[in-house]
């Protein structure tokens, strides 16, 4: 708290209060600025409402006025609403709706071959997916028993690309969309 | 174990190729094929090298076809011009690997050895040349 004579009473924060005048005062006011700026400017102080309704938007009790510790209460003169200081966005960003387009994946299938070597085959997907060894072989191992195995899922130029390489390395490969 | 290896990976990286002649003449007949087969539509791998992309399409992507085409010269060029090295870089065993593999699938396919039963059945003249293919590639994989 800080006082300075009769005309200051009390400051929270950087507001200074002027009982006398029942007026606010901002920390950079000099008492001769509130009097020149007063009379030219009635505006640039706060009324007693809203400086009521900013302290106790803050909760801080104010102290002074000759009065013990309370919290100073907005008197709104019959206005029942107050447009707050800050308005919330937070309700209209969670209000927000996307639609979101899901399209069904393209899967790339290598076929089963009766000559291709089992470990051929391990290497070209470590080669070209950087698959673990344990996954190739996994990979591998459905081919040869179940004739075809699901190698990769995705975009359609992706999968269209994977397959060329599996071409390229010689194994037996298509592109179809997921069921 | 080193000495009965096809390939052998050597310490400074580089891929020992330990054919002799006989091998290195079955490894260009492969590679020669693979080559022609790309450039002539008419040659019996030539199907074997153009398999759909998308088999619910009635044909596939031009770019994707061509890009293919490209890949599978190239590889097959290289591993051409490599005959003759001692040495390979991971690239052209890369290549190798991958003509042998093109040449093996394509013989199948060429000569319908689409099972185990039929290739069981084959000729003994194929079966050794699958089974000569099958050697190469098994030694390649274990240095890749």
């Amino acid at each position: 708290m800080h006082e300075s004579g009769d005309t200051v009473d009390a400051k929270v924060g950087n507001i200074r209060v002027d009982a006398t005048r029942g007026r606010v005062l901002t920390e950079t006011d000099s008492a001769a600025d509130v009097d020149v700026g007063a009379r030219a400017n009635p505006s640039r102080y706060l009324s007693p409402v809203d400086h009521a309704h900013r302290l106790s938007f803050l909760s801080i009790p104010a102290y002074g006025f000759g009065l013990s510790p309370t919290t100073v209460t907005c008197d709104t003169g019959g206005v029942t609403s107050v447009k707050p200081l800050r308005e919330s966005t937070t309700e209209g960003d969670v209000l927000t709706e996307k639609t979101v387009k899901t399209e069904r994946p393209w899967n790339v299938v290598v076929w089963d071959d009766p000559v291709t070597p089992m470990s051929v085959v391990v290497v070209i997907f470590k080669r070209i997916f950087g698959y673990s060894n344990n996954k190739c072989t996994q990979l591998m191992l459905t081919v040869h028993h179940e004739g075809r195995a699901i190698v990769w899922s995705g975009n359609r130029d992706r999968a269209e690309s994977y397959c060329v390489k599996l071409q390229v390395a010689g194994l037996q490969s298509t592109i179809e969309k997921d069921e | 174990m080193v000495g009965n290896r096809l390939f052998v990976r050597r310490r400074d990286g580089r891929i020992e190729v330990r054919l002799n002649e006989a091998g290195r003449v079955i490894a260009r007949e492969a590679f020669g094929r693979v080559v022609a087969a790309e450039r002539d539509p008419n040659h019996e791998w030539h199907a074997g090298l153009n398999s759909p992309i998308d088999p619910s399409e009635d044909s596939d992507s031009p770019l994707a076809s061509l890009n293919r085409q490209r890949e599978i010269a190239t590889n097959a060029e290289l591993a051409y011009m490599t005959l003759s090295e001692q040495f390979l870089n991971d690239s052209e065993a890369w290549a190798w690997l991958s003509t042998f593999q093109i040449a093996l699938r394509s013989t199948a396919v060429a000569n319908g050895l689409l099972s185990e039963e039929k290739l069981a059945a084959c000729e003994p003249e194929l079966m050794n040349f699958i089974r000569t293919i099958q050697q190469f590639l098994f030694g390649l994989a274990e240095c890749l």
